[in-house]
């Protein structure tokens, strides 16, 4: 059960106003901390955007799916997987060959992951659409939200969805395909667009579309003139944790939300009463997550939230 | 209704369900039972898991000795040179959840049973299996990680098996003492909890049968138990036709009774299917011309396509409902104006209801599974069957069945001369209209309310029924529905009175409902 916000609730409104102001004056500190974490695997303001772009998705794909069994070799792994792209956008006729015969042309080393056989088509056919994507991006440093969503969305529904070959891969996608055509019928091209269309990437779920834009939008700040109003927080299991250390959320993990679901909405619903302006910010707590309200070993007494936290009393 | 209403009941409703949509080995052996042999071309096609189990269903059978003797040829050929038989790419119901180890120990104990049964213990075959299966026991001789997940409870399914078959050689204590662990589940108090929670254990109730003084009472209130409102036996929440066809038959060896009441139902669907061809084969004329009455005035093409479409929704939903699909039909009666004048063919009319729904359809569907589905069918090129089911199941409340029956309906009238090559790859469409009369005349399962998990197991039923009696045009058992509207009403005239004469319905005499209403059970 949710621990539902009453809107005359003093106490209630009162830690909103703790939270809003904890977050926003660590505001520099939060974004060091996420800037350093994408700069381990190469991505900086000095690269073109399609570059960028590149890695950053590879990077939340791989961090959201959990495929960080050879923690060393995680970051090598990212920035070669995107050094690889960038020469297949390059090569002439990519599409037929198999991912480790050309990894192994390209790079002179084999495939540095064992997958299973599902998450390795899926990786290598997301492999292929980026690097489709990126032969058609111009080469600039930033890019207008707007036509970056019209672009990839344009993108997807007609060269992207020929590259999902296989009917049986095609169908986990298939109502996301769908709801973008939808939007794109109606000439709807905003935040809800580029989400939709990130979600037509295959490995890309709710989680890992809102975080990539997170990262683009936010930490990179690599696209312009958003309206971040209508921007939605992206919800991943340190942020749950630690609502539900507060006593914001009761009993329930990261895995049981679904976009959609009573507790997205409501966990959307306290990112607007937080930061009305921008909602987006709300992910702000994922460094308390990973920092201080660590799975096993809680730093509360580091912790600056510690005056809302219901555990901390607790215990 | 006591005990043996709802055993034989439930009985009746597995032996149905089984021979409408079981594997082809389960067909063949319900079939074999009442005419006491076997096609052998349709033997020869069978994998060796499927002749394994279908030769051990047989050895149960008195009547099917000599057949289970002939499989036992073919079955010899699967052993392996350790002398087990197995087959490891077998991933299908309860075997899935086995080891390596648990698959050959299982079908080696089918296939050492089935021998037993037929008295081939004399045999070398014999020999090595049994010393193959001694090998497999653990040091405390009993079998062990033979399931992957599943503990201790899975373990004492082969064990109780293994000392049951061979109660003569392995150590009496050890037998005594899985017997009384199994006597001890199975006990009165115990076993309903038992059935309920741990359905791993199902896989013990035939054996149970056959080893244990169980009178018939008995086994009815085990059976009644253990398996659901078909009667099928689920093993961790998939049904096992195997394991209900083995209790089944472990019934049939024991008490007489209960193979005349199979034997008997088996003969009555044979029967019935055999009318069912009949009746669609004399009266298509008739029945044809009662659909066709539907439309009864001259229309042109479009017209006749829209009013096609309204009679499919109506079909399926009823006249009642029709408000609802208003919009529907106002979307087709769109589709027809803007691209009507341009449609000449089934190919035509397919193409242009793509880019209808691609275009305009998008815009208010709610439906984008079946709207992105569409979108790849565009993209990579499709049949034109696949195509003209996804574009329909884009408005708001057309569903499989609504797509068949506009199917039918463009099959009857005939509206494009290149749909007819196409018919093959729709299945009947299921309306209540059919269901009732398919229900009354005892062939399929007793409906309850669309959308339940019931339902989903009728469709299937009529599908595969379809599908058997009709191949190469599913549609035409679609014609039994014309009967529902002439007789076989919510409260039917089983005899229709006319000036000239008294018309009985086509399947008076076998019909079981009427029966059971004029006799009781």
């Amino acid at each position: 059960m949710i621990y539902v916000l009453g809107e005359g609730s003093k106490k209630m409104a009162s830690n909103i106003t703790l939270l809003r102001i904890n977050l926003s004056d660590n505001e520099g500190l939060i974004l060091e901390f996420f800037d350093e974490k994408i700069s381990r695997v190469g991505v900086n303001k000095g690269r073109p955007f399609p570059d960028n772009f590149v890695t950053l998705t590879f990077y939340t794909v791989f961090e959201q799916k959990r495929l960080k069994v050879l923690e060393d070799e995680f970051c090598r792994l990212i920035s070669s997987l995107s050094d690889f792209t960038l020469r297949l956008a390059c090569s002439k006729d990519p599409f037929n060959v198999s991912l480790n015969e050309l990894y192994y042309d390209l790079l002179n080393i084999d495939f540095p992951c064992i997958l299973d056989e599902k998450l390795y088509v899926k990786l290598t056919l997301l492999i292929k659409i980026l690097a489709c994507i990126y032969s058609k991006l111009e080469k600039r440093y930033t890019f207008d939200f707007n036509s970056f969503c019209k672009f990839i969305s344009k993108f997807m529904l007609g060269e992207g969805i020929k590259l999902y070959s296989k009917y049986d891969l095609f169908k986990d996608k298939s109502y996301e395909f769908g709801r973008l055509l939808q939007l794109n019928v109606r000439n709807i091209y905003d935040y809800i667009t580029l989400i939709a269309a990130l979600k037509t990437l295959p490995l890309i779920d709710f989680k890992s579309s809102r975080i990539l834009v997170f990262y683009l939008t936010h930490v990179m700040r690599i696209l312009d003139e958003c309206n971040f109003k209508n921007f939605d927080t992206p919800i991943d299991s340190h942020i749950v944790r630690v609502l539900r250390r507060m006593g914001f959320i009761k009993h329930f993990r990261a895995s049981h939300i679904r976009e959609g679901s009573t507790i997205f909405k409501e966990i959307q619903y306290l990112a607007r009463q937080v930061f009305p302006e921008d909602p987006m910010k709300f992910y702000y707590l994922r460094y308390v997550g990973e920092v201080f309200c660590k799975v096993s070993t809680p730093k509360c007494d580091e912790c600056w939230l510690f005056s809302l936290c219901k555990t901390f009393f607790k215990t | 209704m006591g005990n043996t209403g709802f055993f034989e009941r439930k009985l009746r409703n597995a032996i149905r369900h089984i021979l409408c949509t079981g594997r082809e080995n389960f067909k063949i052996f319900l079939n074999a039972i009442s005419s006491g042999v076997f096609e052998n071309d349709r033997v020869e096609k069978l994998g060796i898991v499927d002749l394994i189990e279908l030769f051990n269903l047989c050895s149960y059978v008195s009547k099917l000795r000599d057949q289970a003797l002939l499989l036992f040829n073919r079955v010899k050929r699967f052993q392996d040179e350790s002398g087990l038989w197995v087959d490891f790419s077998i991933s299908r119901g309860f075997y899935k959840f086995l080891s390596d180890i648990g698959i050959s120990i299982s079908l080696t104990l089918d296939v050492l049973e089935g021998m037993l049964n037929l008295n081939l213990d004399k045999c070398v075959e014999f020999e090595r299996g049994y010393k193959a299966l001694l090998n497999l026991r653990s040091s405390t001789g009993l079998f062990k990680g033979a399931w992957r997940s599943i503990g201790s409870f899975g373990d004492l399914v082969f064990n109780f098996k293994f000392a049951r078959l061979f109660r003569d050689i392995v150590p009496s204590e050890r037998v005594s003492s899985i017997f009384n662990e199994v006597k001890g589940l199975f006990s009165p108090v115990s076993f309903k909890h038992i059935l309920k929670r741990v359905s791993i254990l199902r896989l013990l109730l035939p054996d149970y049968i056959l080893a244990f003084n169980v009178d018939l009472e008995e086994a009815k209130i085990i059976f009644n138990e253990a398996s659901d409102n078909f009667g099928i036996i689920k093993i961790v929440d998939s049904e096992n036709h195997y394991v209900t066809l083995k209790f089944i038959c472990s019934l049939m060896y024991k008490f007489k009774e209960v193979e005349y009441i199979v034997l008997r139902e088996v003969r009555r669907l044979e029967k019935t299917k055999r009318r069912i061809i009949d009746v669609v084969g004399g009266l298509l004329g008739e029945l044809g011309k009662h659909f066709r009455s539907y439309i009864n005035r001259p229309l042109e093409k479009n017209d006749l396509l829209l009013e096609i479409f309204k009679l499919s929704l109506q079909s399926v939903f009823g006249t009642r409902f029709m408000d609802v699909c208003a919009f529907d039909v106002k979307l087709f009666a769109d589709f027809i104006a803007k691209f009507g004048n341009r449609i000449e063919s089934f190919s035509d009319f397919c193409e242009y209801l793509m880019k209808f729904t691609l275009k305009h359809v998008s815009k208010t569907t709610k439906r984008f599974r079946e709207l992105g589905e569409v979108l790849w069918l565009s993209v990579h090129g499709a049949r034109m069957h696949e195509l003209l089911r996804a574009c329909l199941k884009c408005f708001p409340h057309v569903n499989d069945d609504v797509v068949d029956v506009f199917a039918f309906y463009l099959f009857i009238y005939n509206i494009f001369d290149d749909f007819r090559p196409f018919v093959s790859n729709y299945s009947c469409p299921c309306t209540y209209d059919l269901i009732r009369v398919l229900y009354r005349i005892g062939i399929v399962s007793e409906p309850l309310s669309r959308g339940s998990n019931f339902f989903k197991r009728i469709r299937k039923e009529i599908h595969s029924l379809s599908r058997e009696l009709f191949p190469k045009n599913p549609l035409m058992l679609y014609y039994i529905s014309g009967i529902a509207s002439k007789w076989c009403f919510e409260n039917p005239q089983c005899i229709k009175v006319t000036r000239s004469s008294l018309v009985k319905c086509p399947f008076y005499d076998i019909c079981a409902w009427r029966g059971v209403q004029e006799n009781g059970f």
